[in-house]
């Protein structure tokens, strides 16, 4: 037991009582149950992994399988970005014209990769904080089956010419509405979960995940509905994609955060009220978002104005989200740098805050004239769904597997990889389009400049995009292979983490080093550079014995 | 006429929320409300204890 | 359990709230006055709307003019303030995100030649050499020369096939009809020839 307190994995499955969990007052450890003020039951590593145990298979199931779609959508992303600046590449065939190819890219991605990992993790994380374990699990598993099944055949229709029509609805009705039904399911097991829970008291990031699982059911049935047409269609439209990333992607991208950060960093939530008021102020304000993708447009103007206030206002649940996890990690950056997922994780949150407030800055009507039509919103949506979500996503996971596979990651030195492809390739993403978007939108809001102009001056900030879109894709296929590694078991077990106190203990042991003048701090950095290239490629070899 | 209706419905769900928010507050929700962000931790992985700390000294 | 339900009430509540302030109440308050007004898409435009949506038009092309004073739609002569009636009768809409490329509530004015538009989506390249547009060769066929008495395109000679004929498919026809009707005069759009 000390042995693995250091560790902080699970135990070996074997040493854990086969028989149900036994919250009696007869297990040894019940002197040491009253530790946390609030109650955790029985013996806690023991219960997590007995829970982690329960909830591997769908667990992994769902997250190898988003990881899945995220492979594919990167490639359709990748040959969209190109086909961009190079039109005529493989422009003979239909089913690659870029208008499929795009629409494509954004389905797989939002439906497939982001929302199937979003309910892998928000399920299991559910399962922690509640205490308790997942229902209908052989249901969930035949959902997901049908799930890939809708998304395969969707994506078909779309190569086909039967897309929609309609933004972030492309998908023909009849795959999304079990998609609807599998997300319903996910929604009775956690709320069932509520039910059984043997946690009395419900954390933050349960009320998001709840608040995720019940909403996008209902936005999925509304936008469904045949009974809109014409502008009224379109303000349906924009209210259906601006909740789509505000009540389904948002809420489960923040639980993430609210767990991971104080579990990561052992520090609790700076402020657990502020925390409920941010709850609260987005689900509020996030829902009426919408129609400030129709500013300017042929809808009456108060209908607007109330969105473009609701965008405003959101700046208040941004502000105490920021609040929270800043405050939380303040002083503890060494334990995000030894940490995997607290890189993602950080990144990502980071991310929110920026991307909230550019969007709230976005709804008001003298930079919704300059950037309304341009790539500039493109790189915002991106910001949203990668810099933020999927970031926290890839950091979820490298927390998770781990702990439902009972087993390591095999190379720190990936993950790394990883973590700095996909950061970078995101800010080149970011910042190239956002500067381009600016760009050309003032260019097209001065008539003296021909169309023409406009369009050749976006063409350097499309290939950037394309060159970030490279750095992104081999990020993810690096993820792919960790993952891969991960399931496929080696006989060796890695080793396991060290912890950060471990590390000051041993700091504070050894003696303060001499001064070192800055030159030999330049030569030794050279040396160490090349010392490192070298213990790099021998590292991502496998060692095997 | 558009005034009109957004007016009534803000002052309405004003009114609900803060009858909610009453309710919550007289039922003691609002006085130990810190305490639940403790729920993460546990005897295992205390506050206090980084968890997690995959890559090691040797490696930075 | 008091806080579970109050969690799922306060959630689905403030969701209704605003689902209802955004989809149900622009339909009370926006179709009444399309009901009204005298607009039909038919023929093969209507058809041509349809290959507009299959392939994706919308992702770079939008079918919205923001007011004049607001941006430079009115100045690029792209048309006056778009209304509602202007997307009466036709589902999905392609109001459109992204101006890629101009937006094409006028298109029908500002390119009223059916061979400009036949060669434009043949390649873009052959009207407009900087163009970022894709190409749709799908949309016709390259049949011999000798085998048809119908009129090929009139490409320029670096985009001729020798021997060859491109003539355009119905499709093709439909959505060069359907683009030619986009205009913000005619209440009526006419069925084309």
């Amino acid at each position: 037991m000390m042995m693995n307190l250091s560790a902080s994995r699970p135990t070996n499955f074997s040493k854990i009582p086969k028989n149900k969990l036994d919250l009696s007052m007869n297990t040894s450890n019940l002197a040491q149950v009253n530790a946390a003020a609030v109650g955790n039951g029985a013996d806690s590593l023991e219960q997590d992994a007995r829970l982690d145990q329960k909830s591997s298979f769908i667990v992994i199931a769902f997250i190898l399988s988003g990881a899945a779609w995220l492979l594919l959508g990167s490639i359709l992303g990748t040959i969209a970005s190109f086909k961009m600046h190079m039109p005529d590449w493989l422009g003979e065939h239909a089913w690659l014209t870029f208008g499929r190819i795009r629409p494509l890219h954004l389905n797989w991605m939002a439906y497939g990769w982001a929302s199937q990992v979003g309910v892998g993790v928000s399920l299991w994380i559910l399962s922690r904080v509640l205490k308790t374990t997942i229902p209908v699990r052989p249901w969930l598993f035949v959902g997901l089956l049908v799930w890939n099944l809708c998304l395969l055949i969707g994506g078909i229709e779309i190569l086909m010419g039967h897309s929609r029509g309609l933004e972030w609805l492309e998908l023909p009705i009849y795959t999304i509405v079990p998609i609807v039904f599998v997300i319903v399911l996910a929604g009775e097991a956690a709320i069932s979960m509520l039910y059984t829970r043997k946690q009395p008291h419900l954390y933050i990031s349960a009320w998001y995940i709840i608040a995720a699982l019940v909403s996008f059911p209902l936005l999925g049935i509304v936008s469904s509905l045949p009974i809109f047409e014409g502008t009224v269609q379109a303000g349906m439209n924009w209210w259906y994609a601006h909740n789509a990333l505000g009540l389904w992607f948002t809420p489960m991208g923040l639980a993430i955060a609210y767990f991971l950060i104080p579990k990561v960093t052992g520090r609790p939530i700076y402020s657990y009220p502020l925390s409920v008021l941010g709850f609260w102020s987005l689900l509020l304000f996030y829902n009426w978002n919408g129609f400030h993708h129709l500013i300017g447009g042929p809808v009456p103007t108060w209908f607007v104005t109330i969105s473009i206030a609701a965008s405003v206002m959101m700046i208040i649940p941004v502000v105490t989200v920021a609040v929270n996890h800043h405050m939380t990690i303040i002083g503890s950056f060494e334990a995000v740098k030894y940490s995997p997922t607290l890189r993602f994780v950080v990144f990502a949150a980071m991310s929110y805050t920026f991307v909230s407030i550019q969007g709230s800055f976005q709804a008001i009507r003298t930079f919704n004239e300059i950037i309304h039509f341009t790539h500039y919103v493109v790189a915002h949506a991106h910001a949203g769904v990668y810099s933020f979500f999927t970031m926290m996503l890839f950091g979820a996971v490298y927390y998770i597997m781990p702990r439902v596979t009972n087993w390591e990651w095999h190379s720190p030195k990936l993950i790394k990889l990883h973590f700095w492809l996909s950061a970078s390739g995101i800010i080149i993403y970011l910042v190239g389009l956002q500067w381009g978007g600016i760009i050309q939108g003032l260019e097209m809001n001065n008539p003296d400049i021909p169309f023409m102009t406009v369009v050749n001056n976006t063409k350097k900030w499309l290939l950037s995009r394309s060159f970030a879109a490279i750095l992104l894709t081999a990020g993810h296929f690096v993820f792919a292979y960790n993952l891969f590694r991960l399931m496929h078991v080696r006989k060796v077990r890695p080793a396991p983490p060290v912890t950060w106190l471990d590390i000051q203990r041993q700091r504070a042991l050894q003696p303060k080093p001499e001064p070192v003048p800055f030159s030999k701090k330049v030569a030794n950095a050279f040396s160490g550079l090349n010392q490192s290239l070298k213990r790099w490629a021998n590292d991502v070899k496998v060692d095997e014995h | 006429m558009g005034s009109v209706v957004l007016l009534l419905s803000s002052m309405l769900i004003a009114g609900v929320a803060l009858f909610f928010f009453y309710r919550a507050f007289k039922s003691k929700h609002f006085d130990s409300l810190q305490k639940d962000a403790l729920i993460p931790f546990d005897d295992d992985e205390p506050v206090g204890k980084p968890t997690d700390q995959l890559f090691k000294d040797s490696e930075k | 359990m008091i806080k579970n339900s109050i969690l799922i009430l306060g959630i689905i509540g403030l969701f209704l709230f605003a689902m209802i302030g955004l989809t149900i109440l622009p339909k009370l308050f926006i179709e009444p006055n399309v009901e009204k007004a005298n607009v039909y898409v038919w023929g093969r435009a209507a058809e041509g709307h349809k290959v507009y949506v299959a392939n994706g038009c919308i992702y770079c092309h939008s079918q919205q003019v923001r007011p004049k004073g607001y941006g430079a739609d009115f100045e690029r002569g792209w048309g006056r303030a778009s209304v509602a009636t202007d997307y009466k009768g036709l589902s999905p809409h392609q109001l459109g995100t992204m101006r890629t490329g101009p937006d094409l509530s006028n298109i029908g004015i500002r390119q009223p030649g059916r061979d400009w538009h036949l060669l434009h989506l043949y390649n873009p390249r052959t009207v407009i050499k900087e163009s970022i547009m894709p190409p749709y060769p799908y949309l016709f066929e390259i049949v011999d020369a000798d085998k048809t008495l119908k009129e090929g395109l009139k490409l320029p000679p670096e985009y001729q096939i020798p021997g060859k004929k491109v003539i355009p498919t119905d499709e093709a026809n439909a959505l060069v009809d359907y683009l030619l009707s986009l205009n913000q005069k005619d209440p009526i759009k006419p069925q084309q020839n």
